[in-house]
C-alpha cells in the first residue's frame, strides 16, 4: 500500500488534488451519513392516531420498535430486530471502511482502489434500499401461518403510501440516504477526474492479491494437510484404559470402539462421515469420547444414522463439536452417559427428515449439561429414569426436550429457544423443571411446556416469553393426589399463558406471574375448570390484567381475581379483537356482557388471593448465557421493566353502577400527579367541579388536559385521587365511568350506518333504542340515520360521537378537543348544540381556543407547565386571556384579503394582513359580528383562532 | 415508556372501535340476530341455560324435529362390546345396536337361536365358540369407490375374525375366521368395487397360530400377513375357498389403506414393533412398550394385489397351501413385485389414502409431522429400483425421501386422517386432543399445500375420526365425528367406567365448529358414515317365513293354519306362527329329556311389528321380526312348568301373548 502513483501523465496535479479532496468530501459524508436516519415508516391507524414511527439507520432501527413489534406479532410477523441482522452488525464497519477508501484511493490510492471506491460507494446506497426492500418483502410474505391472526401474505411500497387492513403505510428516505447519495456522486465525479489508470509496472495490487490469496490458503487449510488415518488401527492397538490423543487432522468413519479407552481429540481431530452411516459406535462400557469434530453422518433414519451411537453403559461424550449430522448421540441401553459441553447442529433439511441431536431410549441416570443443540429435530429421553438435564441450550428444533415415561429426573436451568414445542413431559412422574427460560415455541401446538398424564411435577422460576401456550397440560395429574405444582414462573407475552383442558385436576398455581398474555388462562374446548389451586397459603399469582384494587400498601388485592370466557368468546368470534388488546379498548370488556346481552361469560378461574405485584424473585433478568446466548433479545429488558411498572399501569375496574346523589361535586380531583419517564405532567392538581357547571379546561398543547382526561376515563394510572360524582376513578372505575358520556377529538367509525353506530352504543350502555331518534334530533342529525358513517362530514360526525355520548343521558360530558378538526361554521354549529346542553348536565371540555372556552365556559380550569392549576371564571378568563391579543381570520379565497379589509373597516373592525391571513382586532363579543360583516360581503372564512399567551 | 405516553392516545374510540369491528367483522348484527329475532320466551331459555351464540348456533344445526330424519347414518364400532352401533347425523341419536360377536338378548342374537349359533360356529377360534369379539373397524361396501349401502364389515381384532352385515335388513349373515392368525387389525377397508375385503394380521404369531413355536423363534418362526378375501356380492359372502394370503414379516401390522383411482391394485399397511421385540419381563426383558419403540422409524408395507391377483391366476406364484389358505412367502413376493416397505415414522396410526388415490397420509404418533407419500413417487422408484436398502427379511426399503411428498406439521400425536370434498384433510390427534384441518396439494379456498389450518380442540384423547364418507373418492364432507377415547368430565358420572364420548364436528365452513357431545357405551374405534338416502333398508321381511341368515324362505317356515307339533322319537318340532296377540300353538307339552325344536313364524306383514318369543328357565329369548322364521332347539332335561311369552310390546292385549311349555318327569 505504500506505493503509489505519482508519474501518472494524463491527470493534472491540481485535477488530481480536486479528486482527492472530493474523495475526502465523500468520506466525510459518508462517515456523518452514520449519524442519520436513513429512511423512516410510519403506520396510521385508527388507533394509533399519532402513527407509529420506525426510523432506519444503516446499522439499526429506532422507534416505536416495540408496539410496532408488538402488533406484528399477532399477524405472524418476525421482529423487526431479527431483520438483516448481518447487514446491521456489519454496517459501521462497512460505511467507515468505505469512507477511508473513498478519501485515501482519491489521494493516493491506485486504479483499482479508486474502482473499488466509486463502485462501493455508489453501490452503498442502492443496497441501502434494495436490502432494505428484501426484508421488507421477506417479512411480509413470510407471516408465521400460526399466528393469532391471519393476513394473507401483503405488501409495503418501500416509498409512498400502502395499506395493511386497518394500517397505513409512508416510507421515505431521510437526511442519511441523502448524504450517501451525495457522497456516492462526489465519489463519481472525482473518479471522472482522476480517471486514467495507474502504470502496470505497480506491484501493489498484486502484493496485496498475493497476501490475500496466501491467507485465504492458510484459513482454509487450518489442520494439517494430511493427518493419520489410521483411527480403526489406533483403537485396535490401544489398551484397555489407554487413553489416546488424536493428532490433529483429518479421520474418517466409521469407528467402532469395542474397549474402555478415552479418545481425546483437543478440538482439532476432524472425522467425518462423508455422509454414510454412523461416525462413531461405542460397545464397550467407560468410553470416554472428548474434544472430537464429528462431521457429516449419512441422513438415513431408517438406519439412524448418528454421530455417535452409545450401546453400552457410562460413555463420556464431552467437549464435542459435532455438526451436520443426523443424530447427534444416541443412547441405547446406555445407562449413566454423561454429554456435556458439546456443540451440536442438524442437517439443514426439513425438520421431518431430521435426527434427534441427543436421543436416550432405555438409559437411566444421564446427563446432558451445557450442551448447545441447534437445528436438530428433537431431544428425547425414552425411559431414561434419573436422569438431569441442566444448564443446555436447545433451539430451532421441534421438541426441544421430550420426556416419555422418563421419571424422577430433573430439568434446570436450561434455554429453550424457537423450538416447536419446549419441553414436552409424557407419561412421566417426579420431574423437578426449575430455572429454565422458554421462549417462542410458535409450532402447531406451540407449547413452551406441555404435560400429558405427568404426576408429581414441580415447576418453578420458569420463564416463559412469547410462546403460543406457556403451559399446555393434558391429563396431569393423572392421580390427582399427585399434584403438581407450579409457582414463581413468568409468563410474558405469551399467546395463552396456560391451556389447560378442562378435565385436568390437582394443580397448584401460585406466586406465578401472568404479565399481558394474551389470554392468561385457557380452557381448551369450553366445559368448566374444577379441582385446582390458584393461590397457597393466601398467596395467589400476579394477573397484570387485574382490575380489582388494594389498600395502601398492600400485597394482596381486595378482590378476587376471576378470568371468564368474555374475552375469548369475542375473540373466538372475531379474531381481529386480538388487534385492541393491550390498549384502552380492552375497558370496554367490562362491557361485554351488554354486547352479547344473553350471553352470560362462565368462570374460568378465580384467584382469591391475586398479587398487586410481581413476587420478588421471579427470573426476568437474562441468565448467563451458556456456550450460546447471545441474541436475548432486548424485549427481555423491556419486559423486566415492565413486570416492575405494570402494577402503575394497570387498568382498574370493578362495582356496579348508581346514580349520582345530590350535593356531591360532580367532579374532585385533589392532589393527582402523573408523569411519565419521570416528568411531571400533572402535579399535584386539586379541583372541584360541582354538578351542572360547564368547564373548560385551557392549556397549550402538553399542558396535560388530555393526560386529566384520560386519567379521570381510567385510561391512565396516577396519584392522588379523582373521584367522579363520589366514585374513585381507579378503584371504582366502572361505576365512575357509568356516569360519564365521552367525546373524543376524532369519531372513529366504521362501515355502518349512523342508526346502526347508535343501535350499537344503545346496546352496549343498555339504553332503549327508542332514544336514539331524539337524540339524533337534539344534536342535528334528524333524517341522517341511513348514512353511512364514512360519509359524513367531519362536523357531523362529531355530532354523531355527541350524539352517542349522550344516549345514556350521562350527568358528566366529557369531551376532548372536540372541535379541533372542523371547519368554523361545523365548529359554531356544534358549540350552539353544546351550549343547549348547558346547565342540564356537568360539562368538561378540553379547547385551546378562546372563541370556544368563552362560548360555553363557566368556569376554565387553566393548566400550565410549572404552575399550579387555576379555575377562573369567565370573565377571568377572558380578561386575562384575549386582552388585547387579535384574532386571525384565514380566508377561504385569499384573493379577497383585500376586500375583507375594507368589509371590515366597513363594519368598525381594525384589521391588517399577516402572512396568508388577517389579524383582527375584535373582543370576543363581537366575534359573531365580525364573522357576519365578513359572510354580508361574501367572503368565507377557513378558519379563525385568536393568538393567545400561554 | 415515552412512547406509550403517544400510544397513550388511544381513546375510549378505540374502545368503541373492537366492538364496531366485533360487530361488523361477521357481517351481521349479533344483537338483531340474539335479541331483536328472538321472543322473549326463547331468551328466557338462552339466558336460564346460559347458552353462548356459539351454543345456540350448535343447537340449532344438529335439532332433527320430531318426524324428520337425520341426513346421514353412521355406523360405529361398539369395540370390545363386540357390536356395531347406528346413529343418526346430525343429532347424534341412537338408532340400532347391530350384534356382531356378542350376544344380545334384545335382538334374541346369541341366546339360544339355532341362526347365531350356526354364525358362532363358523367363528370359531383355535375350535372354541367365542361369544365375544373386538370390534375395531367397521366398514362399507364399495361400488366404484363409492359407498353402495348394501353391505357393512367388522372385524374381530381379537380372534382374527369379520364379519359381514347385510344392511337390507341390519342382520349378520357370516362370521368368517382365518385360520392362520389369532389376531387382525387392519381390515378397515375393501378394495374399490369391494373385489376383496383385506385383512391383515396384528400381532405376530406362528402360522398357523394353532401351531406352538417357542417365541425364541420370533423372528425365524413367526410371521405377520395380510388376507385377501373374495366378496361375492350375490351371495354376501366372503370366500374363504378362494383366498389368497401374502406372508409378511412378524411385525405388528397397524391399519390398511385402500389404494383408490390411480393406486387402485395397491395396498398400504403400516407396521410398528419393527424392533421384533418379544416380551418377558419376568426374566428381565424390557417391557414391550419400551422393546417395540427403540428404533426411529417402522415401515409401510406397500403391497400390489391385483399382479398378486394376475399371477395367481395365470398360475405364475408360488404359494403354500397352509391350513387350506393358500400364503405366497415374502421371498416369492418380493421376486415378483408384490412387495416393497418404505420407511415411516414410529408407531404409525393411519395410512390413509386420499380420495384421488394419489397420496397416503401416515402419522406417527410420536412424530409431530404427518407424511404424506407420493403413490407416483412410489412408482418410479420401484420402477428406478433405487432402494436405500432391504429389512431382515429381504424386502426392499424405498428411500423415505424419495417417496414422501410432504411433510406437515400437524402437532402432536397425529393419529389418523380423513378428508373432505374441497381439498382438506383432518387428523385427530390423541396427545394435543385435537383435530387439525391442514390441506393437500390443491385445496379448495387456495389456501397454501401442504399446511395446518386449523386446529379445534377435542375432548378427551382422540383416536379415530370420521368424515362423512371420508374414505370414498368422493367424500361427502359436511360433518366430522371424533371418537374420543376418554371422557372424564364430559359427562353426569356413571362410575368408575366412563363413557366414551363422540363430538360432532361441523366442518361445512371454512372453520370447523364443534357442535354437540354423546358420549356412548362400548369403545367406538372407528365409524363410517354414509348419506341416508342410500340405504334402502326392508321393513319387513319380503315374503313370510324368511331365513335372515339364508337369506331366502326358510325350509321350517310355518303359515297361518299350518301350525302343528311333530313327534319323531325324542324329537318334537313344533311349528309355530306368532301373530297379534297370540302364539299358535300356545301349549307344548313335553318329557324329560326329549328335544324340542322350535320353528316360530311371526305372521305379521306390519311395520314395526316384531314379537319376542321369551322362555323362562331356559335362557331363551328370540326376536322374531315381521315375516321372519327364527328356529331354536333345546333338550328338557329339567321337568317344570315354563311359561313363554312375547317379550316385545306388540299390542293392548300383549300381556296376554303367552303359552306354557311343561315338561313332565
Amino acid at each position: 500500500m505504500t506505493s503509489f502513483a505519482s508519474g501518472s501523465p494524463a491527470v493534472e496535479p491540481s485535477q488530481r488534488r480536486f479528486a482527492a479532496t472530493l474523495g475526502w468530501a465523500a468520506a466525510g459524508l459518508l462517515a456523518v451519513s452514520l449519524f442519520f436516519p436513513y429512511w423512516q415508516a410510519r403506520l396510521m391507524a385508527p388507533q394509533y392516531r399519532q402513527g407509529l414511527t420506525a426510523t432506519m439507520y444503516s446499522y439499526k432501527v429506532v422507534g416505536d420498535v416495540d408496539e410496532i413489534d408488538g402488533l406484528n406479532h399477532y399477524i405472524g410477523m418476525r421482529k423487526l430486530g431479527s431483520l438483516a441482522r448481518l447487514e446491521r452488525i456489519v454496517a459501521i464497519p462497512a460505511v467507515l471502511l468505505l469512507a477511508l477508501l473513498c478519501g485515501f484511493s482519491f489521494w493516493r490510492g491506485t486504479y483499482a482502489l479508486r474502482v473499488a471506491a466509486a463502485g462501493g460507494t455508489i453501490f452503498f446506497p442502492i443496497a441501502f434500499v434494495v436490502d432494505m426492500a428484501f426484508w421488507m418483502r421477506y417479512a411480509t410474505k413470510h407471516l408465521d401461518p400460526m399466528a393469532p391472526l391471519k393476513l394473507k401474505p401483503f405488501s409495503i411500497p418501500v416509498i409512498g403510501s400502502g395499506r395493511v387492513a386497518q394500517f397505513h403505510s409512508e416510507l421515505m428516505p431521510l437526511l442519511g440516504f441523502y448524504l450517501a447519495v451525495l457522497a456516492a456522486l462526489m465519489t463519481l465525479g472525482a473518479f471522472w477526474l482522476s480517471r486514467v489508470k495507474t502504470p502496470r509496472n505497480d506491484l501493489s495490487s498484486r502484493r496485496t492479491a498475493a497476501v490475500a490469496l496466501a491467507i485465504a490458503i492458510m484459513s482454509t487449510v487450518s489442520y494439517p494437510a494430511s493427518a493419520a488415518n489410521s483411527l480403526t488401527d489406533l483403537v485396535a492397538r490401544a489398551a484397555p484404559g489407554a487413553v489416546i490423543d488424536l493428532p490433529a487432522g483429518r479421520y474418517d468413519a466409521p469407528l467402532i470402539i469395542d474397549k474402555p479407552i478415552t479418545l481425546r481429540g483437543n478440538g482439532l481431530a476432524v472425522i467425518n462421515g462423508h455422509g454414510q452411516g454412523t461416525l462413531i459406535k461405542i460397545k464397550s462400557p467407560g468410553v470416554d469420547l472428548e474434544g472430537l469434530v464429528l462431521e457429516n453422518s449419512g441422513d438415513s433414519l431408517l438406519f439412524e444414522d448418528s454421530a455417535v451411537r452409545v450401546e453400552a453403559a457410562s460413555a463420556v461424550v464431552r467437549g464435542c463439536r459435532m455438526s451436520d449430522v443426523l443424530f447427534g448421540v444416541f443412547l441405547v441401553n446406555a445407562p449413566g452417559a454423561l454429554v456435556e459441553s458439546n456443540h451440536m447442529s442438524g442437517k439443514t433439511i426439513d425438520m421431518g427428515r431430521r435426527g434427534d441431536l441427543v436421543r436416550s431410549w432405555n438409559s437411566d441416570r444421564i446427563t446432558l449439561r451445557k450442551n448447545l443443540l441447534e437445528g436438530g429435530r428433537d431431544t428425547v429421553l425414552w425411559f431414561s429414569t434419573g436422569s438431569i438435564v441442566e444448564s443446555n441450550t436447545v433451539r430451532d428444533g421441534r421438541y426441544g426436550l421430550h420426556f416419555m415415561y422418563t421419571n424422577n429426573a430433573v430439568v434446570r436451568e436450561n434455554i429453550f429457544q424457537g423450538n416447536s414445542v419446549g419441553l414436552y413431559v409424557m407419561y412421566s412422574k417426579e420431574l423437578r423443571i426449575e430455572d429454565n427460560r422458554f421462549e417462542n415455541h410458535r409450532g402447531p401446538s406451540g407449547a413452551a411446556l406441555g404435560l400429558k398424564e405427568s404426576d408429581s411435577i414441580w415447576v418453578s422460576h420458569n420463564f416463559f416469553l412469547g410462546n403460543r401456550q406457556g403451559i399446555y397440560i393434558d391429563g396431569s395429574p393423572l392421580i390427582e393426589e399427585n399434584s403438581n405444582t407450579f409457582t414463581k414462573n413468568s409468563f410474558v407475552y405469551n399467546d395463552i399463558g396456560i391451556s389447560v383442558l378442562p378435565g385436568v385436576k390437582g394443580n397448584s398455581f401460585f406466586s406465578n406471574a401472568f404479565v399481558d398474555n394474551l389470554q392468561q388462562v385457557s380452557l381448551r374446548g369450553g366445559g368448566q375448570l374444577r379441582g385446582n389451586a390458584w393461590s397457597r397459603a393466601g398467596q395467589g399469582n400476579f394477573w397484570s390484567d387485574y382490575a380489582g384494587y388494594g389498600a395502601a400498601g398492600a400485597a394482596i388485592g381486595s378482590l378476587p381475581y376471576r378470568q371468564d370466557s368474555a374475552w375469548e368468546s369475542l375473540m373466538d368470534r372475531q379474531p381481529l379483537a386480538r388487534f385492541f388488546l393491550f390498549t384502552p379498548a380492552a375497558q370496554a370488556v367490562e362491557l361485554a356482557g351488554r354486547a352479547f346481552p344473553l350471553f352470560r361469560p362462565k368462570p374460568v378461574l378465580t384467584d382469591e388471593f391475586p398479587l398487586l405485584a410481581p413476587p420478588a424473585g421471579l427470573p426476568s433478568a437474562p441468565m448467563a448465557p451458556i456456550q450460546a446466548g447471545m441474541e436475548f433479545p432486548i424485549g427481555l429488558l423491556f419486559v423486566s421493566g415492565l413486570l416492575l411498572w405494570i402494577p402503575r399501569l394497570r387498568p382498574r375496574r370493578a362495582a356496579t353502577a348508581l346514580t349520582p346523589q345530590a350535593n356531591i361535586p360532580a367532579l374532585e380531583a385533589s392532589n393527582v400527579s402523573k408523569s411519565f419517564a419521570g416528568q411531571a405532567v400533572l402535579s399535584d392538581l386539586d379541583v372541584r367541579i360541582e354538578p351542572g357547571r360547564s368547564v373548560v379546561l385551557w392549556g397549550a398543547n402538553g399542558a396535560g388536559k388530555s393526560t386529566f382526561i384520560r386519567c379521570l376515563l381510567g385510561l391512565h394510572g396516577y396519584e392522588g385521587s379523582i373521584r367522579i360524582f363520589g366514585r374513585d376513578a381507579q378503584s371504582d372505575g366502572e361505576s365512575a365511568r357509568a356516569f360519564v358520556g365521552y367525546v373524543a377529538q376524532e369519531f372513529a367509525g366504521y362501515h355502518w350506518t349512523v342508526r346502526e353506530a347508535m343501535e350499537f352504543m344503545a346496546d352496549l350502555r343498555g339504553v332503549a333504542r327508542e332514544r336514539i331518534a331524539p337524540t339524533l334530533a337534539r344534536c342535528g342529525l334528524s333524517g341522517c340515520e341511513g348514512k353511512a358513517v364514512p360519509q359524513l362530514s367531519g362536523g357531523m360526525k362529531q355530532k354523531l360521537a355527541l350524539a352517542q355520548a349522550l344516549l345514556a343521558d350521562p350527568p358528566l360530558l366529557v369531551l376532548d378537543e372536540p372541535c379541533s378538526s372542523l371547519d368554523p361554521k361545523s365548529r359554531a354549529e356544534f358549540l350552539h348544540i353544546l351550549q343547549g346542553l348547558k346547565g342540564s348536565r356537568t360539562i368538561l371540555m378540553t379547547s385551546h381556543r378562546v372563541e370556544e372556552a368563552s362560548a360555553l365556559a363557566d368556569l376554565v380550569l387553566w393548566l400550565e407547565a410549572g404552575r399550579p392549576a387555576r379555575l377562573l371564571s369567565r370573565e377571568e378568563f377572558v380578561r386575562e386571556v384575549s386582552a388585547g391579543r387579535p384574532l386571525w381570520v384565514e380566508l377561504q379565497e385569499r384573493g379577497l384579503r383585500p376586500r375583507a379589509l375594507e368589509a371590515l373597516a366597513k363594519a368598525g373592525f381594525s384589521a391588517k394582513l399577516n402572512g396568508h391571513g388577517i389579524w383582527v382586532e375584535a373582543e370576543p363579543g363581537r366575534v359573531s359580528p365580525m364573522l357576519e360583516a365578513l359572510s354580508a360581503a361574501g367572503i368565507s372564512v377557513r378558519d379563525l383562532r385568536r393568538e393567545i399567551a400561554s | 415508556m415515552n412512547k406509550k405516553i403517544q400510544f397513550g392516545l388511544y381513546t375510549a374510540a378505540a374502545g368503541l372501535a373492537l366492538f364496531a369491528v366485533a360487530l361488523l367483522g361477521s357481517g351481521k348484527n349479533i344483537f338483531a340476530q340474539m335479541s331483536g329475532g328472538l321472543g322473549s320466551s326463547l331468551e328466557a331459555i338462552i339466558k336460564a341455560r346460559e347458552l353462548s351464540p356459539d351454543d345456540v348456533e350448535a343447537a340449532l344445526k344438529t335439532f332433527v324435529p320430531p318426524g324428520s330424519y337425520d341426513e346421514y347414518y353412521m355406523f360405529a364400532s361398539g369395540g370390545q362390546a363386540g357390536n356395531v352401533e347406528v346413529f343418526g347425523v346430525p343429532s347424534m341419536r341412537l338408532m340400532k345396536n347391530i350384534p356382531i360377536f356378542s350376544e344380545d338378548s334384545w335382538q334374541g342374537y346369541g341366546i339360544g337361536d339355532n341362526e347365531t349359533k350356526k354364525l358362532f360356529a363358523q367363528g370359531k377360534a383355535a375350535g372354541m365358540t367365542q361369544t365375544w369379539g373386538d370390534v375395531h373397524h367397521p366398514a362399507l361396501s364399495v361400488t366404484k369407490g363409492m359407498y353402495d349401502g348394501q353391505f357393512l364389515f367388522a372385524n374381530d381384532k381379537a380372534n382374527g375374525r369379520i364379519g359381514v352385515v347385510d344392511l337390507r335388513d341390519f342382520h349378520v349373515k357370516q362370521i368368517v375366521k382365518n385360520p392362520l392368525i389369532a389376531t387382525n387389525h387392519c381390515g378397515a377397508k375393501l378394495t374399490e368395487n369391494s373385489e376383496y375385503y383385506v385383512e391383515g394380521s396384528q400381532f405376530g404369531t406362528p402360522l398357523p397360530y394353532t401351531k406352538f413355536v417357542p417365541l425364541e423363534r420370533y423372528k425365524e418362526e413367526y410371521r405377520g400377513l395380510v388376507t385377501f378375501w373374495p366378496f361375492n356380492r350375490a351371495e354376501g359372502k366372503l370366500e374363504q375357498s378362494k383366498t389368497f394370503t401374502i406372508e409378511l414379516p412378524p411385525y405388528y401390522q397397524d391399519l390398511g389403506g385402500m389404494g383408490k383411482q390411480v393406486s387402485n391394485g395397491w395396498v398400504f399397511i403400516n407396521t410398528y414393533n419393527a424392533e421384533m421385540a418379544t416380551p418377558d419381563d419376568l426374566k428381565g426383558k424390557p417391557p414391550m412398550e419400551i422393546a417395540a419403540s427403540q428404533r426411529e422409524m417402522d415401515y409401510l408395507h406397500i403391497i400390489n394385489w391385483k399382479r398378486a391377483e394376475e399371477l395367481l391366476a395365470k398360475g405364475q406364484l408360488k404359494y403354500n397351501r397352509i391350513s387350506g389358505m393358500r400364503v405366497v412367502p415374502i421371498a416369492e413376493a418380493v421376486a415378483k413385485g408384490i412387495l416393497y416397505q418404505a420407511a415411516e415414522p414410529k408407531s404409525p396410526h393411519g395410512s390413509d389414502v386420499t380420495p384421488d388415490g394419489r397420496f397416503i397420509t401416515v402419522s406417527g404418533k410420536l412424530d409431530p409431522h404427518v407424511t404424506i407419500f407420493s403413490f407416483d413417487k412410489i412408482q418410479k422408484a420401484i420402477a428406478a429400483k433405487n432402494f436405500e436398502g432391504k429389512d431382515e427379511f429381504g424386502i426392499p426399503v424405498l428411500r423415505f425421501k424419495d417417496v414422501v411428498e410432504a411433510q406437515v406439521e400437524v402437532g402432536l400425536g397425529p393419529l389418523h386422517t380423513e378428508y373432505d370434498d374441497k381439498g382438506y384433510a383432518y387428523t385427530s390427534m390423541f396427545l394435543d386432543s385435537s383435530i387439525n384441518k391442514w390441506s393437500l396439494d390443491k385445496p379448495a379456498g387456495g389456501e397454501k399445500p401442504w399446511t395446518l389450518l386449523q386446529s379445534l380442540p377435542v375432548h378427551y384423547n382422540t383416536g379415530h375420526l370420521v368424515v362423512a364418507g371420508g374414505d370414498t373418492i368422493k367424500p361427502y364432507g359436511k360433518y366430522l365425528v371424533t371418537l374420543n377415547k376418554w371422557s372424564l368430565d364430559r359427562a353426569l358420572p356413571v362410575g368408575p367406567l366412563h363413557p366414551q364420548n363422540l363430538q360432532l364436528i361441523d366442518i361445512s365452513g371454512p372453520t370447523m365448529k364443534l357442535l354437540s357431545d354423546t358420549p356412548v357405551v362400548g369403545e367406538p374405534h372407528y365409524a363410517v358414515m354414509i348419506k341416508a338416502d342410500k340405504l334402502k333398508p326392508w321393513k319387513a321381511y319380503p315374503e313370510v317365513g324368511y331365513s335372515a341368515l339364508e337369506r331366502k324362505a326358510s325350509a321350517t317356515l310355518t303359515l297361518p293354519g299350518k301350525e302343528r307339533v311333530e313327534r319323531n322319537g325324542k324329537d318334537v318340532h313344533v311349528f309355530m306362527t306368532a301373530q297379534r296377540s297370540h302364539f299358535t300353538p300356545d301349549r307344548i307339552d313335553l318329557n324329560q329329556g326329549e328335544r324340542v325344536h322350535l320353528h316360530i313364524t311371526n305372521i305379521e306383514r306390519a311395520e314395526d311389528a316384531t314379537h319376542g318369543f321369551a322362555l323362562s328357565s331356559h335362557n331363551i329369548n328370540l326376536s322374531i321380526d315381521p315375516g321372519a322364521t327364527v328356529d331354536v332347539d333345546f333338550t328338557v332335561d329339567r321337568s317344570g312348568v315354563f311359561p313363554f311369552y312375547c317379550s316385545e310390546f306388540c299390542s293392548a292385549l300383549h300381556m296376554e301373548m303367552m303359552g306354557y311349555l311343561t315338561v313332565k318327569k
